[in-house]
């Protein structure tokens, strides 16, 4: 979660979400008032956003 | 002239000593030390060698049996011993430390990762999940899943069902859990099995193993 209005947060954010991804992480839309509405997978960093979820790939049991 | 064994008996040899002729002539012992001995041992050749095997067990026994080098080496070693035990403990202090700090971020991280969880779920999905350690999912597929928490794992948690309450199948399959050597938080693996049912489920879904798998008792009995 981040300030969409914070430069500082905003560069953290997208150094957080450029790592996950190198990782092959998936991301996912949240809204960051409610949480809910999620469920966009997110290939590219949007500073608007404010608020997404990563999750580590999947594999089966 | 005297033997090894007869100075031995007489209590004139009891430390490691050397012969410095040959052993049926000898009638003096050099006093050495072990390094010496062991030196000695290693180094010598042919002839002194088979003399070097004959005294190895007199020295060896002679050594075990002298009580000042015994007690010698037991001061050494308790000092040794204080020092390796103190060692030991801070060693056990840095671990325990360690475990301490490593089980309270768990802690943390656990804790964060339900909220996280809460966080996106509805408030009737976090009611659900909070009487019944389970939490109902609609799947972007359409199908309908039991999310289930009660036993703490991401294994074989995800059970799909039909409108009847009919289990059609059990499947295994969450992001992976392993960070390096730590393991993630259980309630991360959830949020990702959550997330991926309700809004990923076909792709979710294909790296699934399934267990279990029959047709809706309903229909079976219609038939």
């Amino acid at each position: 979660m981040w300030d969409p209005a914070n430069p500082d947060e905003v560069a953290a954010a997208k150094a957080a979400f450029d790592a996950a991804k190198k990782k092959k992480m998936l991301a996912y839309a949240v809204d960051p008032e409610t949480g809910g509405k999620t469920g966009e997978v997110i290939r590219e960093f949007d500073p608007q956003r404010g608020k997404i979820v990563m999750v580590r790939q999947t594999a089966g049991g | 002239m005297a033997t090894y064994a007869a100075n031995a008996t007489l209590g004139q040899i009891i430390r490691p000593h050397l012969a410095t002729t040959t052993v049926s002539t000898t009638a003096a012992w050099t006093p050495v030390t072990n390094d010496r001995i062991w030196q000695y041992w290693l180094n010598t050749t042919s002839t002194a060698t088979t003399a070097s095997i004959t005294w190895q067990q007199p020295i060896w026994d002679a050594w075990v049996r002298d009580d000042r080098v015994y007690q010698q080496r037991m001061v050494f070693n308790q000092q040794q011993a204080d020092e390796m035990q103190a060692r030991r403990e801070q060693r056990s202090r840095e671990q325990l430390a360690a475990e301490q700090q490593r089980m309270e971020n768990r802690f943390v991280a656990h804790s964060r990762a339900l909220d996280l969880l809460d966080n996106l779920l509805t408030e009737d999905e976090r009611a659900t999940r909070d009487e019944q350690q389970r939490v109902a999912v609609l799947g972007s597929d359409g199908h309908l899943y039991w999310l289930e928490m009660h036993r703490e794992t991401v294994h074989g948690n995800i059970v799909r069902t039909d409108e009847h309450g009919c289990m059609l199948g059990r499947a295994c399959v969450a992001p992976g859990m392993r960070d390096g050597y730590e393991v993630l938080p259980t309630a991360d693996g959830w949020v990702g099995q959550y997330l991926g049912l309700k809004f990923d489920a076909v792709n979710f879904l294909s790296h699934a193993n399934w267990s279990g798998v029959r047709r809706c008792r309903v229909a079976r009995e219609a038939a």
